[in-house]
């Protein structure tokens, strides 16, 4: 299928991939390459096959008991944050979804 | 915008509110879903994070086994079938308080579907449909009021087990939003998935909401109510969103579904700003975990365990025991309180008379001691000995309240307490008799007035025998022999 | 003990060596620290270095010797480790601008095996941008040379792994591989490289880039080196919910030098189309060493074989982009400077900056395919025909031990030739990626050299049997010598010095 540059537009807005335009362009004729390549498959006839998400998908989670343990120090949380207020992580003011939290 | 109409009015309305709740209820385990963090409440800000629920490169999750039990147990005490194999799928979204840009949540395999709750007065119930229960993470927490023109972020919450329950639309009104909130919150209490306190955030609701003329069956447009954090914050922005819907409908306009922002000092509903690309969450298997079997024997373990729940439990109240509903309600609202007095109900107490103390004494006791039943001092047992002596005439209600204070003061036998305190009731015709006729003599006037025709007199006179007894005469008793000296020696 | 220079030492002769106390792991960490000084300026394997670190741990290891103690079965030897798997207190970059100056609070689970085996980890090795890649080109910082020729690219994207063992820098290194990324590196540069089966080593502290096809696995320049490393890697872990519980094998006692009556699968997809007839040359003559020793050698059928690629790159994107959205700016990593006025702008410009063009180009393939409306049609699909690949591979392994293919069309391919054309890049991987598809374990050993470059065989097979992988790779190298070649580079460095 053509790939448009709305296309790629809409995919790094949910994607939340800000591209300046000359990325766009480049991703635009990149996109539609792979895009092309990979439509082949529309050719493999899947009716009635299972999707397979795993390896091994036979087998189940593995689960652990419900025990507590003291996570890392305050300091190592904070320790690679690029901006932080106190003991907390800092981001600029979310205004509209403020509310919406 | 006119006022909104408030709850008394409903039935005049010209339409319906249909609504459909979204509820998130945090589960009650030592550790987070996927690590083990402890989920204290309000502990430091970011002092129970670990690389883990803190999203770092190369982090795993591994599934709590008692998160996904709890699960279990609240979907089948909301009647819910149980996925034979459930899976966990990603729902990708970015938010600065989701740590991993996706969160881990359940999407067509959820772990419980197809429930059902009961609502309304047990004897002619009405049945709210529950669409799913599945199990999810908690988020981070972003605070807007710490450090000045930015936002702050508390991971303490992030990973957090969370059950979110989606009702079918089949609510009706304000009020039944509530009872219906009331009645899960109990299930949760009951089964001890969650202690769903709705101010710690550890029972949150969104409401979908529309309004439709009266008796038709064509759903309108939905809106989302958000940020809702108590119950009676639910019944006004229902209330009013309902009413604000309606006015629009009426004068011509059409509805967005959007979600609105319940604002709670104006109290009215807000539209969100809406984002320029509506969801796409692009839900997908958690290639990070494998599917999760929830085999038959397992789940019939859980279902055996269960206690009797609010609903049952409600019902064998009203419709076995005579309570009313009020009293019911009050009662199963309260499962410390219920089981004290299933224990009176147990040691012999009779039904209501057991409720009626349980709620009024006992109740008061707690209520001015700022406690719960566990520090009620006085044993179940004990409480039901001096309803038995009540209910075999030997003490009075009066004297029976002055024998519970000290009781509840110090801990003494109900019979110590009588015989210490000379409280046995005068039953004795002719031991009462005298004192009548004493009290009678001495009171020529209100006697005159009671011949006259002033029934209150009577009252009077039966304080006065009660004063020369010190509160010990049987009161029915005396009215008796008043009534009879009084008409015979006319 | 011996008059080789140090850095010559494969992985078993230095841990028996140091555990006797016939070498003191210090001078062979020091040896290798000088070889990194003397090349890597040439090489560009290691973006970081840990010196004085991998100093102070040896000493630690020599006084356990001194004192008695076993350190373990990789005593003293030092490990170089790509730079996607997390080290506590040093800094992994997963060779991204995202993740510069990142420092993890924690080791990865490999990370404590190696060191719980006196392992010394003596560095950090260059990759393609979180792995994405097979030329290592697609790195943030630099870009590292093939030891064989140095305008070559090392293979990716654990180009600086292969590239550090083959230059002598480290007689051992830890890769990933979500589609060739350890065995494509490992035939490039002429070493040996082991992709594990799905679930056998632990992910945990593997910076995700398709979490259904990662797998952590080591290098080294010959099977029982590999053998060796792969016993204290393998093994269920907690943390790691998809980590097998299977039990793991005695890798190494199952070097016996014997295939007799091993049956080898020859699927004819691999040798035909897009394949340099020379290569496909190389493989064939090396199974006939096989054959002459004892192994009966098939051809066989893999039908589905021109689609594992389209279905890797759906596969792999799809989970990339959501691995990789946890990168925000918010708790770690690169933060925009420029003034942003919401945090849906901060994160979105972060990205926009942190993240490189073939991340960027993957992290939009892979949301395409997830979205609304294209979800069937890409990612379903090509998860519905990822279980038709692997039934194939089922079905042909139940006839077969093992399979042989080119683990490369081509031997190394000049820096710069690919690196603008994603597609060209792609067909790197057309031998590999189906191993991950299916979740099977797969090696690639050096089987030859085409002007001077060597040619990589890959070896696929049964889930969970390494140990016959390792077993036919240790007995094709017991008689031939393509593994012990060096690169002039190496033997030009004489840093090390015999003890």
């Amino acid at each position: 299928m053509p790939v448009t540059p709305d296309d790629v537009r809409r995919v790094a807005q949910l994607a939340s991939l800000e591209l300046d335009p000359d990325d766009e362009t480049r991703l635009v004729q990149k996109v539609q390459q792979v895009v092309e390549y990979v439509d082949r498959l529309q050719a493999v006839d899947t009716a009635g096959i299972e999707p397979l998400a795993h390896p091994y998908a036979g087998s189940s989670t593995p689960m652990r008991p419900d025990t507590a343990r003291q996570g890392l120090p305050v300091d190592e949380v904070l320790a690679n944050a690029p901006d932080r207020f106190g003991p907390f992580f800092r981001v600029p003011r979310m205004i509209e979804e403020g509310q919406d939290d | 915008m006119s006022t909104p109409v408030t709850a008394g009015t409903a039935v005049e309305r010209p339409y319906e509110i249909v609504v459909g709740l979204e509820v998130h209820v945090e589960l009650t385990t030592e550790s987070k879903i996927f690590c083990s963090c402890p989920t204290r409440f309000g502990a430091e800000p970011n002092s129970q994070v670990c690389p883990v629920c803190l999203g770092l490169p190369g982090t795993l999750p591994v599934l709590n086994r008692r998160a996904l039990e709890q699960a279990v147990r609240a979907a089948l005490a909301l009647n819910c079938r149980i996925q034979p194999v459930a899976k966990f799928d990603r729902k990708n979204y970015h938010y600065p308080d989701l740590v991993k840009g996706y969160q881990i949540s359940q999407y067509d395999l959820p772990v419980g579907y197809e429930g059902w709750l009961e609502v309304g007065d047990p004897a002619n119930p009405r049945r709210i449909r529950i669409r799913r229960v599945h199990l999810e993470e908690d988020t981070g927490k972003s605070l807007h009021d710490q450090a000045p023109g930015a936002s702050v972020v508390d991971y303490n919450r992030s990973g957090i087990p969370l059950l979110e329950i989606v009702s079918e639309p089949d609510i009706r009104s304000a009020e039944e939003a509530r009872d219906y909130l009331m009645h899960l919150r109990q299930v949760m209490l009951y089964t001890g998935v969650s202690d769903a306190r709705m101010e710690e955030g550890s029972l949150r609701v969104d409401c979908n909401v529309s309004v439709r003329p009266r008796g038709s069956d064509v759903f309108g447009t939905i809106t989302e109510i958000k940020n809702l954090n108590s119950f009676r914050s639910v019944v006004r922005a229902i209330e009013y969103e309902a009413q604000r819907q309606w006015e629009v409908l009426s004068a011509g306009g059409t509805l967005r579904r959007e979600t609105r922002h319940w604002d709670e000092r104006r109290e009215v509903t807000v539209a969100l700003r809406r984002k320029e690309e509506a969801h796409d969450y692009r839900y997908f298997p958690d290639p990070d975990l494998l599917p999760v079997p929830l085999p038959a024997d397992w789940v019939e373990e859980i279902r055996a365990s269960l206690p009797e729940l609010p609903g049952a439990r409600r019902r064998r109240y009203v419709l076995d025991l005579d309570l009313s509903v009020r009293d019911a309600d009050t009662l199963v609202g309260d499962p410390g309180l219920a089981g004290y007095f299933e224990d009176l109900l147990a040691a012999g107490a009779e039904a209501r008379a057991a409720a009626s103390w349980v709620l009024t004494q006992v109740l008061a006791w707690l209520n001015a001691q700022g406690a719960g039943i566990d520090a009620f001092p006085v044993p179940p047992a004990r409480l039901a000995r001096l309803l038995r002596l009540v209910d075999e005439g030997t003490i009075s209600m009066t004297a029976a309240k002055d024998v519970f204070e000290e009781m509840v003061r110090t801990g003494a036998e109900p019979d110590a307490v009588v015989e210490a305190r000379g409280l046995r009731q005068i039953s004795d015709q002719a031991a009462l008799l005298e004192i009548v006729d004493r009290v009678l003599a001495a009171n020529p006037q209100p006697v005159a007035d009671y011949r006259a025709g002033r029934q209150q007199a009577l009252g009077f006179l039966v304080g006065q025998v009660m004063k020369e007894t010190r509160g010990r005469a049987n009161p029915q008793l005396v009215n008796d022999l008043l009534r009879q000296r009084l008409s015979s020696d006319g | 003990m011996t008059d080789r220079p140090l850095t010559e030492l494969g992985v078993v002769e230095t841990a028996e060596a140091v555990r006797r106390g016939r070498l003191r792991a210090e001078e062979v960490t020091r040896a290798h620290l000088d070889r990194i000084a003397a090349v890597d300026g040439r090489i560009r394997a290691f973006l970081h270095v840990t010196g004085e670190a991998a100093l102070a741990r040896a000493r630690e290891i020599d006084e356990a010797v001194r004192r008695g103690a076993d350190p373990g079965p990789l005593a003293g030897v030092p490990v170089a480790v790509k730079d996607n798997i997390c080290t506590r207190g040093v800094p992994t970059t997963a060779a991204s601008r995202m993740l510069q100056g990142f420092v993890p609070p924690y080791d990865a689970t490999v990370i404590e095996r190696l060191n719980a085996a006196g392992a010394i980890i003596i560095g950090k090795t260059n990759l393609d941008e979180f792995a994405m890649g097979s030329s290592t080109e697609h790195s943030a910082f630099q870009v590292t040379a093939n030891p064989w020729d140095e305008s070559r690219v090392p293979g990716g994207s654990s180009g600086g792994s292969a590239a550090a063992v083959a230059a002598g820098e480290a007689p051992a290194a830890l890769g990933t591989d979500t589609g060739g990324s350890i065995r494509l590196p490992a035939a490039f540069c002429g070493v040996t490289g082991l992709k594990p089966t799905y679930g056998r080593v632990s992910r945990y502290g593997a910076i995700a880039f398709a979490s259904s096809l990662d797998q952590i696995g080591p290098f080294a320049r010959d099977a029982r080196d590999t053998a060796r490393l792969l016993a204290v890697l393998a093994g269920y872990d907690q943390r790691d919910s998809t980590s097998a519980q299977e039990p793991t094998a005695d890798y190494e006692g199952a070097l016996t030098g014997d295939v007799r009556g091993l049956k080898i699968g020859l699927p004819a997809e691999y040798f035909g189309e897009g394949v340099d007839s020379r290569v496909a040359q190389a493989v064939r003559e090396a199974v006939a060493v096989l054959k002459d020793a004892g192994a009966q050698v098939v051809e066989v059928s893999l039908p589905y074989t021109s689609y594992t690629l389209p279905v890797y790159h759906l596969v792999a994107t799809a989970e990339a982009s959501s691995n990789l959205a946890r990168y925000d700016g918010v708790r770690y990593g690169h933060r925009t400077s420029r003034r942003v006025t919401s945090h849906g702008d901060l994160i979105a410009r972060s990205r926009g900056e942190g993240f490189g063009p073939e991340v960027k180009l993957r992290i939009i393939l892979g949301t395409f395919a997830l979205s609304a409306g294209y979800y069937d049609q890409y990612y379903g699909k090509a998860q519905q025909v990822r279980r038709l690949i692997k039934d194939d591979f089922e079905r042909v392994l139940a006839q077969v031990d093992l399979l042989a293919t080119p683990t490369a069309p081509t031997v190394a391919f000049p820096i710069g030739e690919r690196a603008d054309d994603p597609m060209a890049m792609y067909m790197a991987d057309i031998c590999t990626t189906g191993a991950n598809l299916a979740g099977l374990p797969a090696l690639s050993i050096p089987c030859g050299f085409l002007d001077g470059l060597p040619v990589g065989l890959q070896l696929i097979g049964r889930p969970f049997d390494e140990a016959t992988l390792l077993r036919a790779a240790d007995a094709y190298q017991r008689l031939t010598d393509h593994h012990l070649r060096r690169p002039a580079l190496a033997a030009a460095g004489a840093a090390g010095g015999g003890a």
